[in-house]
């Protein structure tokens, strides 16, 4: 099977935490009442379209974590499967690649595999069951995610510190 | 961050406070509900010729306002009709950014804001003055002028990003009721 060629451009857990707060500055300081930009607008809007925007910020960036564990979920996988690595999980990775290539589930495969070599479980659940705000998100948010539980960037945030963790792979959280 | 720090925070914020004028919001409810039925007035005005031909009818609505500092009060909303179209002018309040009264026209296809404002202003970024610094010795200072009372005027305001003011006359208003109404 042929490899794939990796980019190294999956972000990191710190780039994208610092992308989030040096956007959440700006948008505050745009949405101050001393720019001319607002003259004419009540506080209340100026108010409310800064939470929209922040909100959003909030869902965007908490897809771009989301993104990037799975990122570095495939690429520890890949790399595995080709430097040979002979713990029992690369062995079950490459079995696993002998048998589906780099079209793997994340959730269903690769996550799956996981469950069995980290000490605490309940952690890979809670990714799987993220992934799931993750579809919601990536597909346009068209139908009412049930989802279990609220989350938003700091949550998913929390999430990829814990995955690091468990996992041992350097997402640079 | 010591206590020290925290205790000439909170003085500095007290003294910015204590800086503060204090506004008497009734007398700017007032103010700036005396320049709506000014406004009122210049839309009549310039639409009188029609409306004693009887092609646009004018009439008026009471509304509630709610406003921070103020509370709830009474303004009239102007409603111009002109065959099927409906033009409504909304006022919003005077407790507002960088102005004294807003209010929108709303029509079947867009809306435009008026805002009372310094009649000096043309923009919004007339607003502000701004001061170049090299280091600490300003290049441009402006000698203190002695403070002119204001005078308020109605202006329509363009579309961000440019926020260009308009003055309300005859050809602005017959513009906007084109505008808003696909016209």
């Amino acid at each position: 099977m042929d490899r794939v060629p990796l980019s190294s451009e999956e972000l990191t857990i710190k780039e994208i935490e610092d992308y989030y707060l040096a956007t959440e500055r700006a948008l505050r300081s745009f949405y101050d009442k001393s720019n001319t930009y607002f003259v004419g607008n009540t506080f209340d809007e100026l108010e409310s379209e800064l939470n929209s925007r922040l909100e959003e910020l909030n869902k965007a960036t908490a897809f771009t974590v989301l993104a990037a564990i799975e990122a570095h979920l495939r690429v520890d996988y890949l790399q595995r499967v080709y430097n040979k690595d002979k713990d029992d999980l690369s062995r079950k990775f490459r079995a696993l690649h002998n048998e589906k290539g780099s079209r793997v589930s994340l959730s269903e495969d690769i996550l799956e595999l996981w469950k069995d070599h980290v000490a605490k479980k309940s952690v890979v659940q809670d990714i799987r069951a993220a992934l799931n705000f993750r579809h919601w998100l990536a597909h346009g948010r068209y139908w009412v995610a049930k989802l279990g539980r609220r989350y938003d960037f700091a949550t998913v945030l929390t999430l990829a510190v814990y995955a690091q963790n468990v996992t041992n792979i350097d997402m640079g959280a | 961050m010591t206590k020290k720090d925290f205790e000439d925070f909170l003085n500095k914020v007290e003294q910015e406070k204590s800086e503060t004028p204090t506004i008497d919001w009734n007398k700017e409810k007032d103010e700036w509900l005396a320049y709506l039925e000014k406004l009122y007035t210049i839309f009549e005005e310039c639409l009188s010729e029609y409306s004693k031909k009887g092609i646009v009818a004018i009439e008026y609505q009471d509304i509630e306002i709610i406003e921070e500092n103020i509370g709830t009060y009474q303004a009239r909303s102007m409603i111009i009709k002109l065959g099927n179209e409906q033009i409504k002018l909304k006022p919003i309040g005077t407790n507002l950014i960088g102005a004294k009264g807003r209010v929108d026209i709303t029509g079947r296809v867009g809306s435009v804001m008026l805002i009372l404002v310094d009649s000096r202003m043309k923009s919004a970024s007339d607003h502000i003055k701004i001061t170049v610094n090299i280091g600490n010795t300003p290049i441009k200072k402006e000698e203190p002028k002695a403070e002119q009372p204001i005078e308020w005027e109605w202006k329509f305001v363009s579309a961000p990003p440019t926020r260009k003011y308009q003055p309300v006359n005859e050809e602005t208003i017959y513009s906007v009721i084109m505008e808003v109404s696909n016209g």
